[in-house]
């Protein structure tokens, strides 16, 4: 087994006085492909936000790459390495994707931003042009990312996340607003990005979409981890299928 | 056919993906009751909603005096026990029954009852319904967990964003794909005139 580049150890947040997340505890391999699941939509967005630095965590610990990052800002975490992708619908105030895919790349880790700076402008812009091909947006590199349709949001924010050149990428949510078939081409990219060497969490509402692709799923229900494992194993899980379905009495 | 508010002292029951909102349930349910004042319950024990009702609150639940302060435990019993207690003790569901008790007091009917199994089991809903259609209100349950949804033995109607079906008879609930489906985070695959899906015959209330 590898060693994992990011741990969550214990992690509790709350908002006001009352606990949304309790005792959260995750470890995260490069290179694998992990999905979040579960019933509740305040649970997945109070992980997400937490992971982010946006909401801040009242309980446990961050270790990435063996380094603690509980208390990091938004900004820290990301040049460290963990990166949660941002609302597909948000506008990016630019005129080519391939201008703001450059600006991007240029927010990532300080030791890769000087090697990027160095770089010439050509080759700057050949690498954001490859990150561009990448995502399945090679044909419109050149047009502005206000008119893409939904699932060219959906590539165009999961390029911004990798832009900043992640070891750890939190998908967050990008399928919402997709259709069944446009949904199943965004897995088949994160099961990529997963396979270029990176640690995907996936924090996906759509159960089944993420059982094609990950190698394992956690289920978050009531704020805690209540089942893992294999999505084989998994799928038959008593505990997993509650969570989901409720209990009578 | 099409779900409609329900009438006071009755039920309407809908399951929902993750991605429906309240103004599309709104949108499926057509124009408020004229006489009704829609009160929403939000399922987040931290909302905002929840977090004004510990504001009105104060820091302890005994502030509460006369008439309301009856009226909260007799419709959260739960709470008659908690009355020294700091109102940031209060467990998810006793936070969501209180959330109720508030609409309630403002007279709100019908009643929404977003997601209730964030906090409440199939039992504790079952009565909560029974108690507030016997004061006259109309209740709308929002759910996706099929076996809370089966304890409340009311068919359901299947919303997702723009698209609506069914009803589904309670018993059928497990065995309905679409129902399934939403319940574990994906979407309507039925499409149809008018929102109706195609899987039988809309059934009424037993």
């Amino acid at each position: 087994m590898a060693e994992p580049i990011l741990r969550i150890e214990g992690l509790g947040c709350q908002n006001g006085a009352a606990a949304t997340l309790h005792g959260v505890s995750l470890r995260l391999e490069p290179g694998t492909l992990t999905a979040l699941i579960g019933p509740d939509d305040t649970d997945k967005q109070a992980l997400a936000d937490t992971l982010a630095g946006r909401r801040p965590s009242h309980r446990g610990t961050l270790l990435l790459d063996g380094r603690p990052i509980t208390r990091l800002g938004a900004v820290d975490r990301i040049r460290r390495g963990l990166v949660v992708t941002t609302d597909p619908a948000t506008q990016v105030p630019a005129e080519r994707l391939i201008e703001a895919t450059v600006v991007a790349m240029a927010g990532r880790a300080p030791h890769r931003s000087r090697w990027w700076q160095r770089r010439a402008r050509g080759a700057r812009l050949e690498a954001a042009r490859e990150l561009i091909r990448f995502v399945g947006l090679g044909e419109l590199a050149d047009e502005a990312p206000r008119t893409l349709d939904p699932l060219g949001r959906a590539r165009w924010s999961l390029a911004r996340a990798l832009a900043l050149a992640p070891s750890v990428l939190v998908v967050d949510r990008v399928t919402r607003g997709l259709d069944a078939a446009e949904r199943a081409v965004l897995a088949g990219l994160v099961a990529r990005i997963a396979q270029g060497g990176i640690a995907v969490l996936w924090i996906e509402d759509d159960v089944e979409l993420v059982g094609e692709v990950a190698e394992a799923a956690f289920v978050l229900a009531h704020g805690r981890i209540v089942a893992g494992g294999p999505i084989e194993v998994l799928a038959h899980s008593r505990v997993a299928e509650a969570a989901f379905l409720g209990e009578a009495s | 056919m099409s779900p409609a508010w329900p009438e006071p002292a009755s039920l309407l029951t809908l399951i929902t993906s993750v991605r429906t909102r309240r103004s599309e349930i709104e949108a499926a349910l057509g124009p408020a009751p004229a006489a009704g004042v829609i009160t929403w319950v939000a399922s987040q024990p931290t909302g905002a909603d929840d977090v004004l009702l510990g504001h009105q609150l104060g820091p302890r639940i005994e502030r509460i005096q006369g008439t309301t302060r009856a009226a909260w435990l007799e419709v959260v019993p739960e709470l008659t026990t908690r009355l020294q207690h700091p109102w940031q003790q209060l467990g998810a569901s006793e936070r969501y029954l209180a959330g109720v008790a508030r609409c309630l007091i403002a007279g709100g009917t019908p009643c929404v009852l977003e997601l209730p199994g964030t906090a409440l089991d199939g039992a504790r809903l079952k009565a909560l319904v029974a108690d507030l259609t016997a004061r006259g209100v109309g209740v709308v349950v929002v759910e996706r967990r099929l076996r809370l949804l089966q304890a409340l033995a009311t068919p359901s109607w299947l919303l997702d964003r723009t698209m609506v079906a069914g009803p589904v008879p309670p018993e059928s609930l497990l065995d309905h794909a679409d129902a399934w489906s939403l319940c574990f985070g994906g979407t309507l695959a039925t499409r149809g005139e008018e929102g109706v899906g195609g899987f039988g015959p809309p059934t009424t209330p037993g």
